[in-house]
């Protein structure tokens, strides 16, 4: 998580966020939204610590034959 | 025509059945920890009626259940009409094999035709699919019998804790403990000997969590060898259904009645289902044992700890060797990769919930905050974590070449003890959809008298060779044979 990000920062985030995601959050929710949104953000910064090449593809594999 | 008891017993071939329970001198809770191949035996010689079973069950379920709370439906009357059905075909000599009268459970995620499947949320208490889950619907024609629902954290998210549309289950070896989750009523109906066998559904652990904490044989299946299909999802990619029971063999013997491919499910595997009954006799001489290194163990419980070296010597004795292995550099992050791969599915799955109908999700839980948090993760975070996810599992498979299984603790601690470990070794199963099985390996001493169990994975689509481990180990030990006082 960036470190230069407040807990006020987050929030304000968070809010404009839920209306690109279509919820609309209201203050109370990103109160109660923050602490796992927090957690999300320190999962993917240590995601981050892994080197990929270029290369690398994702694990879900599309297939043209497959019958959903 | 109805076949009476009497009628479906006295019909009975004479064949001598190892440890069978008389008919005259069965009590009705005997019954209830009959094993599934006990039980088939009796009811394929004529000497039990699926009926009897089925009702004994459910007289168990109504003197036990307010305490376990195990189920959330108990379809009582679909039962007993497909007890009876089983027991006038059988009588009629159109035996469909070891499922037939066996009476079973499912989460209550699985969709079943006609009655309620809730997901103990609110936002579907209301639910009634109008058809059933591929799972019950292999078991319903193997002639087994639905004996009902059984209870879960609010769709499946964590573990027992919070309530959701219901109250929570309850460990049946000490009721004021967590059962573990999700699948946390099909474990406690098992361990309080109110069902035969059941499903699970598992994501994070949540087959092999609660059957840890029971004391009951969990299996999380490789990917894709089980049907998802009418499941009520929580991540695509890393949701598994797998069969809970009391016994390895009754394990293996539902496996073979759920697995194989589905057209239905886009995941399922078109490759051909062993029968896995047949490893059970293989044993382990010669079995190439992996275990982690010993800093991988940080934090986990004495008694576990115990137990699983316990355990390791079982094996050695039986023939096994066992070798320490390195774990990739890749399993460091695996939990944080699961969880942002599960919460950015589990996020797109309930967006139509989370738009129209966030106010009905449980207030008591935290899965609309989870849910709501999660939408916020954007497309390059979440296809990070998924090409992170596949180096892991070609990381992994490399480490699995020198091993024919894997072994690690069921759980780091017993049923509500502190965990807080470094590598709880659940999670990196369902990111790389390897197979992993837990059973019974012992009891803690401190807290006394919570069960601790032992995980054994291995190569995907080799179910057979955790089969064979641990039939071997659990036919050398008599973990599985305890039972709670109720």
């Amino acid at each position: 998580m960036p470190e230069t990000l407040t807990d006020a920062d987050l929030k304000n985030l968070i809010k404009q966020l839920s209306k690109i995601a279509g919820l609309n959050l209201s203050d109370d929710r990103v109160d109660r939204d923050l602490v796992a949104y927090k957690s999300h953000l320190a999962a993917i910064d240590k995601i981050r610590t892994i080197d990929l090449p270029l290369e690398a593809e994702p694990a879900p594999t599309f297939g043209p034959t497959r019958q959903a | 025509m109805d076949v009476s008891r009497r009628e479906f017993i006295a019909g009975s071939l004479v064949v001598p059945v190892a440890q069978a329970i008389a008919p005259a001198e069965r009590k009705p809770d005997e019954l209830g920890y009959l094993s599934l191949t006990d039980a088939a035996t009796l009811i394929k010689a004529r000497r039990l009626s699926p009926v009897e079973l089925t009702q004994a069950l459910l007289d168990r379920i109504d003197r036990l259940d307010r305490r376990v709370g195990a189920f959330i439906t108990v379809t009582r009357e679909e039962a007993l009409r497909s007890a009876r059905e089983a027991e006038r075909e059988i009588a009629a000599g159109r035996y469909r094999g070891p499922l037939h009268g066996i009476p079973f459970g499912v989460k209550d995620t699985h969709y079943t035709r006609g009655t309620r499947t809730t997901a103990n949320t609110p936002v579907l208490v209301d639910f009634v699919p109008d058809f059933d889950a591929t799972v019950v619907a292999r078991l319903k024609r193997a002639g087994a019998v639905l004996v009902g629902k059984t209870n879960l954290p609010e769709f499946s998210f964590g573990s027992a804790g919070g309530g959701g549309a219901f109250p929570d289950a309850h460990n049946p070896w000490n009721l004021s403990r967590t059962p573990g989750g999700s699948s946390s009523g099909s474990a406690a109906a098992l361990a309080a000997g109110l069902l035969t066998v059941a499903t699970g559904g598992d994501t994070s652990g949540s087959i092999r969590n609660p059957a840890t904490f029971c004391g009951v044989v969990g299996m999380k299946p490789t990917y894709g060898r089980v049907s998802r299909h009418g499941i009520v999802v929580i991540s695509w990619s890393l949701d598994h259904v797998g069969p809970m029971s009391r016994t390895v063999a009754d394990n293996a013997t539902l496996l073979n009645a759920i697995a194989g491919h589905d057209p239905a499910d886009d995941s399922s595997a078109d490759r051909p289902v062993p029968d896995y009954t047949r490893a059970l006799r293989r044993g382990v001489r010669g079995l190439r044992i992996g275990i982690p290194k010993s800093p991988q163990f940080d934090g986990y419980h004495p008694d576990v700890m115990r137990a699983f070296q316990e355990s390791l010597a079982v094996f050695r004795k039986l023939g096994a060797t066992v070798a320490e292995i390195d774990l990739p550099p890749t399993s460091d992050v695996i939990d944080d990769v699961q969880q942002i791969v599960r919460i950015a599915e589990a996020a797109s799955y309930h967006e139509p919930f989370l738009t129209t109908k966030a106010d009905r999700y449980a207030t008591t839980t935290t899965v609309r905050r989870d849910l709501e948090s999660g939408s916020l993760i954007t497309a390059v975070q979440y296809l990070r974590a998924q090409k992170v996810r596949a180096r892991f599992v070609n990381d992994l498979a490399a480490a699995f070449r020198t091993l024919d299984v894997f072994l690690t603790p069921g759980m780091p601690a017993p049923a509500g003890e502190a965990m807080d470990v470094k590598q709880p070794f659940r999670r990196m199963f369902n990111v790389c959809g390897f197979p992993a099985l837990v059973l019974p390996n012992g009891f803690s001493t401190a807290p006394a008298g919570l069960p601790i169990g032992l995980q054994i994975a291995a190569k995907p689509f080799d179910e057979e060779t955790i089969y064979a481990a641990a039939q071997a180990f659990e036919s050398a030990t008599e973990w599985h044979t305890r039972h709670p006082s109720l």
